[in-house]
């Protein structure tokens, strides 16, 4: 594929905004959140050095949608082309992980498959990654191999750009006035920042480092207490269903127009008591360490049944979400010791 | 896709977050704000649920009027000639005092600024009051009378660096989230000390170090027995006492009628108990007192509000960062409309109607004369004075009495004595159907203005989208009703402008501008320009001077449990609803948590009665009877019921009791008799 080289990023996203909605990263107290990017606009433009605090998951598959209506069908809201620039490793992953989901045979979901399909997405390395990252735990890196249409590295002098697919390679045709050939010397320092990162990664936590396969101490872990132990600090605000960027339950309820019914579809989550409420009102999981213990069930247990890969791509949203304080990795790692008792 | 910077609309944590709009106008979400100095990047579920009520089919979207029993839809003309008409009408006739004003804790400072002014100014009433009435009017007066302010002393930070923490009557965690886990945060990491006072098992009673389960309404022999406790063991802050209190003696006396095993005895525990949680207050170096309505909603709120005062002054846990007495608001802006007098006796910034100068202050301020010097009717004596004819008219905004006032039977007469109802909402109510005019209002998420959290923090609201159908702003409202009364005093261009206007009048907002609290607001007291605000109040020496020892003696509860009503009836909220559930319950994912009116009962009772979980059941009192669902649960301490406020069909309202503090007219709802059948 493609790798050019620019120096300024500004013109390559000018160029973007000329087609289509844009969404970059922008600074938002310690981490970054993504806004519409204004075409012409003096805003310095922020490269994020880590993920953005929200999601990627809510440009593909929204908080609330409204997903039919009833007597009459209504047409369906346009979806536009758009780009997000600024993707990381694990948020692509975590895009994988939800394809499995919504393009699944019988299961196809038009909605986020048409918003797929618009998107553009440009990812970016990590550089001095946070103290919540993760994703080396769980398989991920510092940098994207694939998933992305463009990516971009930073390096001292500019910007190393790499094309991930066939749309990537028509962007930077297209506007090739825009590249040069990549320096030499940028692709090292590209290389060398890229292991840097990743040894910082590691490094940040060895100390969680999982004594067996994630599956296997979670699937032993159902006598565990550490669940009801975690759940004494949670105040169920459900923040990690909302900002982990796999969780893809929804629920799809009816509501009373002025003359037509709507089925909207709404983020579910399964922190939630009446998540699990059967008619009648029982309910299997009514203990809240029982919920939190479903979801891990859920995230490394029966995902990988059915789709072959664990749900947690190591982003650390959930970390820094959590008003209760409570820290996958340690949980992980407390659930990895008891399993290396019990052996 | 914009995100707009704006504050929580549901309890007085304060929480800033991000409104997501579509680019079609329509809300899509909420993201929290990683500036913000509570937030800090989080939410409650409550908080991430916030934009979902504000598009919903039942929004109120055209003004209405009553034509032969009927309400039908009218222009904003016909309406609001109407009020104006009708008042005035009301008011020849019956005099100034006929008409009755409820302001908002729910709307912004500004709103509440201009009710109070319209009350006030314009229909020269002090018939002005609103829902902190029935909330922590105890602390209000409380804490004034004792520090001489009548607002949380300390900062939601602070409750990060105690050394050990009394909550008593707050079920933080469920209430006020945010707050609760830093609670949870300081207890399990720093090992801070946990004192749970509450006879509900709640979380954090589950996490405490010692968890008293006393009768309720039991507070002030509680309170008394402690610091009976820290006297004759020599733990008080002699110092402390020495230099900043008055009246100790006094305390002295009346606290030498405490000892443990009296105090005990009265609240249904051990003496040990007691002994225990005077040490370890006492002990501690930064002590913190946190409260809520299970202190300031009984016939003696006001006692025990002093009596958590009189403790803080006691052990010399006042004036620091990790100490103070610490209540802890409800709702959004219930601080702010204190602050701004939409309340019977106090202009805004608790400056006192009686006061000649005062009055003199704002008559000259507002270009008027003749304001009335006598405090008005409050929320609950202006239902009384309806239901016995002597209030003719009551202009409510953003106000549900019928769900939210004690005795249900009681307001409901009220309401169909009335002769003129104006209701001015979001959402149709149970009250909006005794209106003769509706107005529809914008939304927090439609408006500009500003809230005031319960640390005193003034913070902005901000217009993320515009007002649904023909609704209009609260203050947009008010200003055209002053008008058409012929006052031209409420003109103003935006929100921003009446805030200018609120600062010069009131010297605790003196310096606070709409340029000052973009990113994260500023805390009051804040005198002028330059003044960085105030974290902490009382620092080296309090707002009335010397902090004064206010002893009270133990008073039972109006209603207690007899043999034919044997159930203690304490009332609330829960976690997924708030107040009286137009929005909350009008939010699917919230109202799905808790969808059936329910009572808890505690696994004992349940038991003996043959009550199992989830059956269906009467609630009853010497007001009436409520079908609610059964949750037999350990929270629940056997003998007493708990019934939250937020359903329509079993109003737990409809059982409460109309018994008030003598002095902040605050209902007992802690406290009335009950008892229980099968309804299956």
């Amino acid at each position: 594929m493609k790798t050019v080289f620019t120096s300024e990023l500004k013109p390559l996203l000018e160029a973007f905004a000329e087609q289509t909605e844009l969404y970059v990263p922008k600074k938002s107290g310690e981490y970054y959140t993504y806004t519409k990017y204004k075409a012409g606009s003096d805003e310095p433009l922020e490269f994020n050095n880590i993920r953005t605090c929200t999601t990627v998951k809510e440009f593909l598959f929204p908080v609330c949608e409204l997903a039919a209506t009833y007597p009459e069908p209504t047409e369906p809201k346009e979806i536009r082309q758009f780009a997000v620039f600024g993707l990381k490793d694990c948020d692509l992953h975590s895009m994988a992980v939800l394809d499995k989901v919504f393009f699944e045979e019988d299961f196809r979901d038009a909605l986020y498959i048409k918003r797929r399909e618009k998107m553009f997405t440009i990812s970016s390395d990590c550089f001095d990654p946070a103290e919540t990252c993760f994703c080396t735990l769980f398989g991920g890196k510092s940098f994207a191999e694939k998933g992305f249409d463009l990516n971009v590295s930073k390096v001292q002098d500019g910007f190393i750009i790499e094309a991930g697919s066939e749309k990537g390679e028509e962007f930077i045709s297209k506007n090739s006035g825009l590249f040069s050939e990549v320096p030499a010397a940028a692709l090292t320092q590209r290389d060398e920042g890229r292991v840097e990162t990743e040894k910082q990664l590691k490094q940040n936590n060895v100390k969680y480092k999982l004594d067996a396969d994630v599956k296997e101490i979670v699937e032993s872990s159902q006598d565990s207490e550490a669940y009801d132990t975690d759940s004494q600090s949670c105040v169920e605000c459900q923040a990690c269903t909302r900002i982990c960027p796999t969780c893809h339950c929804f629920y799809l309820y009816d509501t009373k127009q002025s003359d037509y019914f709507s089925k909207m579809k709404m983020w579910d989550s399964c922190i939630r008591c009446s998540y699990a409420t059967v008619a009648g009102g029982e309910n299997p999981r009514k203990v809240l360490g029982d919920r939190i213990k479903h979801r891990f069930m859920h995230k490394f247990v029966y995902f990988m049944d059915r789709y072959g890969t664990n749900m947690c791509v190591g982003c650390g949203r959930c970390l820094e979400t959590c008003i209760g304080g409570t820290d996958t990795r340690e949980l992980l790692k407390k659930l990895s010791d008891e399993f290396k008792t019990k052996k | 896709m914009k995100k707009v910077l704006t504050t929580c609309p549901y309890c007085g944590t304060g929480c800033m977050f991000y409104l997501v709009v579509d680019d079609d106008g329509t809300l899509v979400g909420v993201e929290p704000s990683n500036e913000h100095v509570v937030a800090k990047g989080q939410l409650c579920v409550k908080g991430w649920n916030a934009y979902h009520f504000v598009n919903h089919p039942d929004r109120l979207t055209q003004p209405m009027i009553r034509r032969n029993g009927k309400m039908e839809p009218a222009s904003w003309d016909e309406a609001l000639n109407l009020v104006v008409s009708k008042f005035k009408e009301t008011q020849a006739k019956h005099g100034n005092d006929s008409v009755a004003f409820f302001s908002s804790a729910k709307t912004t400072n500004e709103e509440n600024y201009l009710m109070m002014k319209l009350a006030r100014a314009v229909f020269k009433t002090n018939n002005v009051d609103h829902c902190a009435r029935l909330c922590h009017s105890s602390t209000v007066l409380g804490l004034a009378a004792t520090f001489g302010s009548g607002a949380m002393t300390n900062s939601i930070s602070c409750m990060e660096q105690a050394d050990c923490i009394l909550v008593t009557g707050s079920n933080t965690t469920e209430q006020h989230p945010l707050i609760g886990s830093r609670i949870i945060e300081n207890v399990t990491n720093n090992g801070a000390k946990l004192i749970v006072a509450d006879n509900r098992k709640i979380r954090l009673a589950r996490l405490a170090d010692i968890h008293v389960r006393w009768k309720n309404g039991t507070d002030v022999a509680f309170l008394n027995g402690i610091m009976n406790v820290i006297i004759s063991e020599g733990l008080e802050d002699k110092e402390f006492i020495k230099t900043r209190t008055e009246n100790y003696e006094e305390l002295k006396k009346i606290i030498a009628d405490y000892p443990p095993e009296r105090a005990a005895e009265i609240c249904g525990i051990t003496p040990k108990e007691i002994v225990d949680v005077a040490r370890m207050f006492a002990a501690a170096d930064k002590a913190m007192i946190v409260y809520s309505m299970g202190i300031t909603q009984h016939t003696h709120g006001v006692d025990n509000v002093k009596s958590c005062a009189n403790l803080a002054m006691l052990t010399g846990n006042i004036g620091l960062p990790g100490t103070g007495v610490n209540p802890l608001r409800g709702q959004n802006n219930v601080q702010g409309a204190c602050d701004m007098g939409a309340l019977n006796g106090v202009f805004s910034g608790y400056q006192k109607v009686v006061d000649p100068t005062t009055r003199e202050k704002f008559e000259k301020a507002w270009s008027v004369e003749n304001l009335p010097a006598e405090p008005g009717l409050t929320i609950t004596t202006a239902i009384d004075a309806a239901a016995e004819g002597k209030l003719k008219a009551l202009y409510i905004m953003g106000e549900n009495p019928m769900m939210s006032d004690p005795d249900q039977n009681h307001v409901r007469e009220a309401m169909e004595k009335l002769e003129f109802i104006v209701v001015q909402d979001i959402f149709p109510t149970p009250t909006s159907e005794y209106a003769d005019v509706i107005l529809p209002a914008a939304s927090y998420a439609e408006k500009n203005g500003t809230f005031t959290s319960t640390e005193r923090r003034v913070q902005p609201v901000r217009k993320a989208i515009e007002p649904v159908g023909q609704s209009r702003t609260d203050w947009e409202i008010l200003c055209d009703v002053a008008q058409r009364a012929g006052y031209d005093g409420m003109k103003y261009n935006s929100a921003s402008e009446i805030m200018d206007e609120v600062a010069t009048v009131t010297p605790i907002y003196g310096g606070v501008s709409y340029e000052r609290i973009d990113q994260v607001g500023l805390q009051w007291p804040c005198l002028d320009k330059d003044h960085p605000g105030t974290p902490v109040l009382h620092s080296g020496k309090f707002a009335r001077g010397l902090g004064m020892f206010s002893p009270a003696a133990y008073l039972p509860s109006k209603e207690l449990p007899d043999e034919q009503y044997p159930f203690v009836l304490s009332t609330g909220r829960c976690y997924f609803h708030f107040h009286t559930g137009t929005m909350t319950r009008r939010s699917q994912m919230l109202d799905r948590e808790e969808r059936f009116p329910y009572v808890e009962i505690s696994i004992e009772d349940a038991k003996e009665l043959g009550i199992y979980d989830r059956a269906w059941i009467y609630v009853a009192t010497r007001r009436g009877e409520v079908k609610v669902m059964a949750h037999v649960t350990d929270v629940a301490k056997k003998g007493v019921l708990f019934m939250p406020f937020h359903f329509e069909e079993g109003p737990a309202n409809l059982l409460t009791i109309n018994a008030l503090d003598p002095i902040a007219k605050i209902p007992e709802y802690k406290v009335c008799a009950a008892k229980i059948r099968s309804a299956e």
